[in-house]
This record gives C-alpha cells, structure tokens and sequence, in this order.
C-alpha cells in the first residue's frame, strides 16, 4: 500500500493487507496525534488497508 | 465498529467515551460540546456578535464553521504574519474558507502595515519568535475587535492547547500564568474584548476529525518558526498518557478549572491600570506590549 506522510510531505509503501492500528503501530505512530484517511474517508483503526490501496497518515497536533 | 448511537458503520473511534461515532452523530456530539463550554462559562448571548480570529489550521476554521452553524452572527478576522509561504498559503485557505460560505473576513497585513513580518519583527527586537507573535497576535485582536465594535473575540485554542499550556505552566511554575489561565479572559469592565476559547473540551484529534468528515480544507504545515517549540513535547506525553488512560487530558484540565478558585481566592496582579499612551490600549504601564515593540523596531 501507499501511505502519504506529513511533516514533511513524503509517501511510503508497506506490505498491506494491514488493519489501521497496526500500521499506525509499525511506523511508530500515535493513534491520539494521527487520523488515517482514505479517499477523504475517515478510517477507524480496525478498518482493513489491502494491499493496491493508497492512505494518508495525517497529524493532528499543532502550535508552537 | 459501530456507531454508539445510530449502529451505522462509526467514522471515528472516542475511547476517552468509551464508543465510536458514525459521521452526523460525531458532528452532532461535537456541536454539543461546544454549545456546553460556551453555556458553562457564559461565553457570549445568542445574537451577539463575534469577532472569530482564524489562522487557516483546522482549530480556528472549525470553529468558524461550528459557531455559524449554531446560528451566531460571525466576521473573521486573519492576521497575515508575513512568514513567506506559510503566511500566503494560510490567508489562502481562510479566503476560500471565507467565500465559499459568504463570510466577512477581516485581513490584516503586517508586513503591508509596518513593512516587517514578525520574524523581522523579532529580530529587530532581539525577542524570541513566538513570544513577539504572541504579543502582536493580542493586541491585534483586541484592537481590531474594539475599533470594529465587537465585545468577543473567539479563538481556536482547543484541550491540547490548553492542557499543554497548563503542564508548561506547571513545569515552569508559573503561578500568574496559572491564574490567566482560563477558557473565558475577562473584558476588564470593557477596557479589552472579551476572550473566549469555546473549543477547550475537544481534544485536537477530534476537531481534525470534524474537519476532514465537514471537507473543511485546512493548512496541515505547521508555523516553521515552531520547529522544537516545548508545546510539541508536551503535547506528546500527554497523548501517551491518554493512550494508557483515557480522558486524562480531559480530566487534567477541567480539575484544574474546577480548583482554581481554591488555588487563586485572590487576583496576584492588578488588571490593567493605564492606556498605552501611543495606541490607547489598556494595559500595566505608560506603553503596551505591542507599542514597545514597535518602539524598538523603530530605533533600531
């Protein structure tokens, strides 16, 4: 699968099919600080990511 | 997983409530929570006018849209910092925000008005980037709103912010920063705008959820002059400790609110005693902070 990163803006692949949690959880991502969206569509973390999708990892924590 | 409410397919996951929300029954839980920490601190009267101020991120443009959505007459207003890119692609996402919906938007330039962004501004200055915004950020809203004729001004700081804020506090023990703290800043007997912070229950995840399900088109960068700000780190562990527990960041905050009058029975400072004697803002001294800068800009 696709996966768009941010800060900064790149794009990975990881082996898919993966549910959101664990994908979240392989990249070392925190499930409270990232939402994962596919095609503008919120996923929650037992949704099922196969392998020929593309996703957006997106942060959500902001300020300075 | 399915919505607690409705058992439609949930979009999101609450598990500082223990459940999961379809789309409408999410937005309509978050309208709920805002309507709650505004009756709860009598943020402003149905009718009355607010001056929203919206940077581009998600937090002030879901505010705009939530506050409109519950029927308050709303004008934004956005401050163009003259950071480069960042500044053009932020006041880009609040016009577009503004004209797709009809809104009154009010922009103002700094670098159009004193010929300097607020790096500059600091830099003249010899103040740290934040500390300078933050000065400047204050006094435009404040005067803004009192030259317009508003009494509130609303901004976008939701729990994160403000249980960040509140650790920070804590950490640095800062005692009259803990007293300021609070999601209602008093108008002085109408010296300033009241400020009002009617996100300060919705955790940060939440309102990029509501963003995202509303198509609210935000500016995901972050400030480039934040990069390494404490606010990240702290933001960080309390999302670890909401990870293991959650609703603590929650809990956090609102037990703070809930102790306050305990902690501070009395005012530590005076409010503001005086006018700034070159822009007529009230304020501690013969100058306000914001007029100071600009006198330093002006001599160096």
């Amino acid at each position: 699968m696709r996966i768009k990163l941010h800060h900064p803006v790149r794009e990975i692949e990881l082996k898919g099919p993966k549910p959101v949690i664990a994908i979240l959880s392989k990249l070392g991502l925190s499930r409270e600080a990232h939402l994962v969206i596919c095609n503008d569509v919120l996923l929650t973390e037992d949704a099922m990511i196969s392998d020929d999708s593309a996703i957006e990892i997106r942060p959500v924590i902001s300020g300075g | 997983m399915k919505c607690r409410r409705c058992q439609n397919p949930a979009a999101i996951k609450l598990p500082r409530h223990n459940s999961a929300f379809c789309d409408p029954c999410f937005r309509d839980y978050l309208n709920k929570q805002v309507m709650k920490a505004i009756s709860a601190n009598q943020m402003f009267e149905a009718g009355q006018p607010i001056l929203v101020a919206v940077s581009g991120g998600k937090d002030s443009l879901v505010l705009w849209d939530i506050l409109i959505k519950l029927g308050y007459p709303t004008v934004g207003l956005h401050l163009n910092l003259g950071i480069g890119d960042y500044s053009r692609i932020s006041q880009e996402h609040v016009e577009r925000f503004a004209a797709s919906r009809g809104l009154e938007l009010i922009v103002h330039d700094y670098k159009e008005n004193y010929g300097l962004g607020v790096i500059e501004i600091a830099k003249e200055t010899a103040r740290p980037p934040c500390s300078a915004c933050g000065t400047m950020k204050r006094h435009h809203f404040n005067r803004i709103a009192m030259e317009k004729g508003f009494t509130v001004v609303a901004t976008g700081h939701n729990l994160d912010d403000e249980a960040a804020r509140l650790l920070g506090n804590l950490m640095n023990w800062q005692r009259a920063y803990l007293e300021k703290q609070t999601p209602v800043l008093s108008d002085e007997g109408g010296k300033w705008a009241r400020k009002v912070k009617p996100l300060y229950r919705l955790p940060e995840r939440e309102i990029a959820a509501y963003a995202v399900l509303s198509g609210i088109d935000y500016i995901i960068e972050e400030c480039p002059m934040s990069k390494g700000a404490k606010t990240f780190l702290y933001k960080e562990m309390l999302n670890r400790l909401e990870e293991n527990s959650p609703g603590s960041k929650l809990q956090f905050y609102l037990g703070f609110l809930k102790e306050k009058p305990a902690l501070f029975p009395k005012p530590l400072e005076e409010g503001p005693t005086q006018f700034c004697k070159t822009c007529g803002q009230a304020c501690g001294g013969d100058l306000c902070g914001n007029c100071r800068l600009m006198q330093r800009v002006a001599a160096s």
